[in-house]
């Protein structure tokens, strides 16, 4: 039962450490990313494995060895994860890069100390653990286990605090759950508080013990789904990037009828000429669109056609949510059929009562629009487009 | 699939302006940018809107934002009263020029805005230099508005007003005639910022201008109202 819980755990850790991996060029934060997953991975393999650890005895000679691989792939991974949280709130690169040498020089440290007592056979967990969270071992020891231990509980404890913020003042939905789930899954910090907990009745044998029992099953396996959830809610995040892609292809492909007729009638408006990325050309489009109307509003005759749209779209019955976007149509259509000189002077303009006040809300009503302009907007006969 | 062929200005200010990009609020907030600019820069970074009306001849020339330098105050200008997407292109095409260093003197730059920014023969004074080669399509009534509102920003931080245009040390401004490398350069990272915005959300940008906006806009934003 608990492979099978280990195995069901591993696969996507694995899946979503491996497809992060060829991030890490991206900027050092992504790079820490990476370098925990991995390792973490590679943690979460090794220490379940009795075979490979009596392996790796049997082709060293060292018998503490196990024990300081497993530690040390723990330890870079939650300092990893240490450092990439501290970062975030780090203002600027050069701090950014002191925080995490500090960082990784607590962890250093911490490796070698543990590393040198477990290959020395000073510290061996294998030795000194006599129970699920039980150790029995000299003071040097029990001090040495009990700060190994405190800094895996701090660095869940303080990620849990960071990811649970984070999750509250974040916006998008997939990040906020995905933090949500990072926050959950470090409940596997509870075998690092429970083995604390017992070590001050393990080490002074006056005291007496807690009465809490822990099973051996679960105090193996507790750490795993904890892992998984983490790696998921690592990964959700990411999903919105083709989430994002998508519909910018799509809202692109919607305004790009009337941002072309916008360009080729006022050159002037074009910002950027170089290839731009699907989610920075939307964007672009979207600013030279609400440029151009900018010019187009502030034409004398803009006003009578506007009304003259209004009238013509409320005769056309159309439905009422298509009613502004229909007029704005209109509007546009027969100002560019004139192609007035815009020159001269400018106009603010905005939009419907219907459109948001964001960016997505804007992209949407200019995309209504340009639904409408393309559908072929309602023509407008009166004077006030003959003028 | 999401990459671009490199080399090009939009690839390689997203490389130069990572860690703004990468600390951007989410969901954007005016004043928390102007937080993350000052960090980022170590000046004293404000965005104030022009109000509707007041400002009138800028908005008449297409002048949409400023980006002004006193020797106390970075000041990101922009108008309070235009769709709230092209108010955040305004701010960041302004904290794109102050990022990206185009206030400065022509010799402490390098390559692309170096030459764009080469002092021009017939202007001795380095303000008037700027002015005239970023905005210099500008009346003197639009110039004079300029200096207005920079003291209008001063004194509401409680700094000393200016005394005209010599106290300023750059101005910049996005207009829509203006198409310089400087102008291009500060597009492509205001593009890049608004694309950051779009995938993430936006928390406050201005809410009493939006709503005065559709009080006093008239017609372009009540259609269906009686006049």
């Amino acid at each position: 039962m608990s492979s099978a819980i280990i195995a069901l755990a591993l696969v996507p850790m694995w899946i979503i450490a491996l497809l992060r991996l060829p991030g890490i060029r991206r900027s050092p934060r992504h790079f820490l990313i990476a370098v925990a997953l991995t390792s973490g991975c590679l943690n979460a393999t090794f220490a379940p494995q009795p075979a490979v650890h009596s392996w790796l005895i049997q082709i060293s000679g060292l018998p503490g060895l196990p024990f300081a691989a497993e530690m040390a792939t723990g330890i870079i991974a939650l300092s990893a994860v240490h450092g990439w949280l501290l970062m975030g709130w780090a203002a600027d690169r050069r701090e950014s890069m002191t925080v995490l040498w500090r960082t990784w020089a607590v962890a250093g440290a911490l490796i070698a100390i543990t590393s040198t007592l477990a290959l020395t056979q000073h510290l061996n967990s294998a030795f000194t653990y006599h129970a699920v969270g039980h150790h029995h071992a000299s003071p040097g020891q029990m001090i040495t286990l009990a700060v190994y231990e405190g800094y895996l509980l701090f660095v869940f404890v303080s990620a849990t605090i960071f990811f649970t913020l984070l999750a509250r003042t974040s916006a998008s939905r997939l990040t906020k759950t995905g933090l949500y789930l990072m926050a959950i899954g470090n409940f596997g910090g509870a075998r690092s508080a429970y083995t604390l907990l017992y070590l001050v009745p393990d080490a002074l044998p006056g005291i007496p013990s807690w009465p809490w029992p822990w099973s051996a099953d679960l105090a193996a396996v507790i750490n795993y789904p904890g892992y998984a959830l983490g790696f998921i809610g690592l990964a959700l995040p990411a999903l919105a990037l083709p989430l994002h892609w998508h519909r910018a292809r799509r809202d692109l492909r919607l305004i790009s009828p009337l941002w072309r007729d916008l360009r080729t009638a006022y050159p002037s408006v074009i910002r950027i000429h170089e290839r731009l990325p699907t989610g920075a050309l939307l964007i672009a489009a979207v600013t030279e669109i609400h440029d151009a109307l900018g010019l187009l509003a502030a034409w004398p005759q803009s006003t009578a056609l506007l009304a003259e749209a209004r009238s013509a779209v409320e005769a056309a019955d159309l439905p009422e949510d298509r009613l502004e976007a229909a007029a704005y149509a209109a509007w546009i259509a027969a100002a560019l059929a004139q192609k007035p000189d815009l020159s001269s002077e400018h106009s603010t303009w905005t939009y419907g009562q219907t459109a948001q006040d964001d960016i997505p809300g804007g992209i949407s009503w200019i995309a209504a629009i340009a639904r409408e302009y393309s559908a072929g907007p309602l023509p407008l006969t009166s004077n006030a487009t003959a003028s | 699939m999401f990459r671009l062929p490199r080399r090009t200005l939009y690839k390689q200010l997203q490389r130069e302006h990572a860690a703004l990009l990468r600390q951007i609020p989410d969901p954007f907030n005016v004043d928390q940018f102007c937080v993350l600019l000052r960090r980022l820069t170590g000046r004293n970074v404000v965005a104030h809107p022009f109000e509707l009306g007041r400002f009138s001849r800028l908005d008449a020339c297409g002048v949409g934002g400023l980006y002004i330098r006193t020797s106390d105050l970075d000041i990101i200008g922009y108008a309070g009263y235009v769709p709230v997407p092209h108010q955040l292109m305004m701010i960041f095409h302004e904290a794109a020029h102050l990022v990206c260093g185009h206030y400065r003197e022509p010799e402490a730059r390098q390559g692309i805005a170096a030459q764009t920014m080469a002092p021009s023969p017939t202007s001795s004074h380095p303000m008037l230099r700027i002015l005239t080669r970023s905005i210099g399509g500008l009346d003197d009534e639009a110039k004079s508005q300029i200096v207005q509102f920079t003291n209008l920003v001063q004194q509401t931080h409680g700094l000393p007003l200016v005394a005209g245009r010599s106290d300023i040390e750059a101005v910049m401004g996005r207009s829509l005639r203006d198409r310089g490398p400087l102008e291009k350069e500060a597009d492509a990272l205001a593009m890049a910022l608004g694309d950051r915005v779009r995938r993430g959300g936006l928390q406050s940008l201005n809410p009493a201008q939006g709503q005065a906006l559709r009080e006093l806009a008239g017609p372009l934003i009540h259609p269906y109202r009686d006049e």
